[in-house]
């Protein structure tokens, strides 16, 4: 039987864009999934997440086997607190990359962590290493939006934002290695958000 | 430090960026926590923030090793998950935002929760009537206060209902609290055991077709209790229901005959839940 050519045409179209793999679903459809214990969906996650988990964690902690240690922490976080995600609260990614900040930041401001990074901090030059952290992170930007955003922040908020995002400081630990006081690094906090937000087009 | 005990509103409302970047101090960010309940805007900008900082983090992916994989995949195994938190034995999306589960070890500090504060989606160009009552968010975030943020920090997590009602039965922190919209009836408000029994008025049969609900007003909405019954005496019963920070009074709406997902109409009992 033949089908006409209009109609073949359209069934072609929709047949192409086969989604890749571990992307068949939205992430918030996987993790509603996740949370009725459905583990093929907890891996179809898992592939589209974790290299970002485990690159923020690595960005943040550094150390690749505590990275990992972060990442999995995380992913067993994912699995177990599902059902307590509510997409009209947010984004699964954003859930999952704040879980992911947030267990990362954790790490590293780990009691003995922050006991050699405060002395670090104290016993710092007033030329911080800002540049070759701010470099690093520029230069794994695959996206090129997210690197035309970051170019539209002035290089005090930039600075500042990579500083207490990448390098999990404080916002006082921030103050400190710029040498600026506190509500001054809130505000580049909160202007360099906004200009990063509004560039990229989130929905405030 | 000292700084927030000079903390107003508007110095608060800057620590959004902060907060976003985990970057706050753990006093600084629980204090913060507590000022999101009274502050739409400030939960729709943290809100947007995250999304934000997510895009960002999303540009250091890089291939995890391959152990990472089967670590996760062989443990999943032997890991229960919560169940959803539940009402009425009536399995239900509550927002997430305060439930501190029992089995998670406490870290260091409310960042560990910093997926679940309170944020605000959409804030609605005319608000509802749920979403107006600013003297009522500000009693809700003096209820935080006064309970000492054990709101926050008591920790239930899925409490069933039916323990919710022992515990604040038997709790030695509750608070009778009286309706500012409609007359009698009260709630029994609990902070450590994160529940509220509720007594309603005796109410007129609801009209056919229609259905009386029970709401759990907060900041961004409401979220439903459930459609009440009436029990053996021909009394409508509401029991009791599960209250988190944020929650800013128990209500009752006429809706239509199953209930609402959101109250449409105006209510007709309404509890703040302050002292």
């Amino acid at each position: 039987m033949t089908t006409s050519p209009v109609l073949r045409g359209i069934g072609k179209a929709r047949d192409v864009p086969e989604p890749a793999a571990g992307a068949a679903l939205p992430a918030e459809e996987l993790l509603q999934r996740v949370a009725l214990g459905d583990c093929v969906a907890f891996e179809d996650l898992y592939g589209t997440f974790s290299g970002r988990v485990f690159g923020l964690a690595r960005r943040v902690v550094r150390n690749p086997d505590q990275a990992e240690e972060v990442a999995q922490e995380v992913f067993l976080e994912i699995w177990r607190r599902a059902s307590r995600f509510d997409s009209s609260r947010g984004s699964a990614t954003s859930w999952i990359m704040a879980l992911t900040h947030a267990r990362s930041v954790d790490r590293v401001r780990s009691a003995q962590a922050a006991t050699d990074r405060e002395l670090k901090v104290a016993h710092r030059s007033h030329e911080p290493d800002v540049d070759s952290v701010v470099e690093a992170v520029e230069a794994r930007f695959e996206r090129r939006a997210v690197q035309k955003c970051l170019g539209t922040l002035t290089e005090l908020q930039k600075e500042s934002v990579t500083l207490a995002y990448f390098s999990g400081y404080t916002y006082r630990e921030v103050a400190e290695l710029l040498s600026t006081p506190l509500p001054t690094i809130k505000t580049r906090l909160r202007d360099g958000l906004i200009r990063l937000r509004d560039c990229m087009g989130v929905e405030a | 430090m000292t700084s927030h005990r000079y903390h107003n509103a508007g110095e608060l409302h800057l620590d959004t960026g902060a907060m976003a970047l985990d970057s706050l101090g753990s006093d600084e960010s629980a204090e913060f926590t507590s000022h999101l309940a009274s502050c739409p805007t400030c939960s729709a900008e943290l809100t947007g923030f995250l999304e934000t900082a997510a895009i960002l983090g999303s540009t250091a992916a890089e291939a995890p090793p391959a152990s990472l994989r089967e670590s996760v995949m062989s443990r999943i195994a032997q890991i229960p998950q919560l169940p959803p938190l539940v009402l009425g034995g009536e399995a239900q999306t509550r927002p997430p935002d305060i439930s501190v589960d029992t089995a998670q070890p406490v870290s260091t500090g409310h960042r560990a929760d910093v997926a679940e504060y309170p944020l605000a989606p959409v804030i609605p160009l005319r608000a509802k009537w749920y979403r107006r009552p600013q003297s009522l968010l500000a009693a809700a975030a003096a209820v935080v206060v006064i309970g000492g943020g054990s709101i926050v920090i008591a920790n239930n997590g899925p409490t069933p209902v039916t323990e919710a009602s022992a515990c604040v039965a038997a709790a030695k922190d509750t608070r009778e609290l009286t309706p500012t919209v409609g007359t009698g009836g009260k709630v029994t408000v609990s902070p450590t055991c994160n529940a509220a029994t509720v007594e309603l008025p005796a109410m007129p049969d609801v009209p056919s077709g229609k259905a009386y609900q029970l709401w759990v007003i907060h900041q961004n909405g409401a979220t439903s209790a459930g459609v009440l019954q009436k029990n053996a005496q021909g009394r409508y019963t509401a029991g009791t229901t599960l209250v988190h920070a944020g929650d800013t009074g128990i209500g009752v709406t006429v809706e239509p005959a199953g209930g609402s997902t959101k109250p449409t109409t105006t209510p007709i009992w309404v509890v703040p839940l302050a002292a």
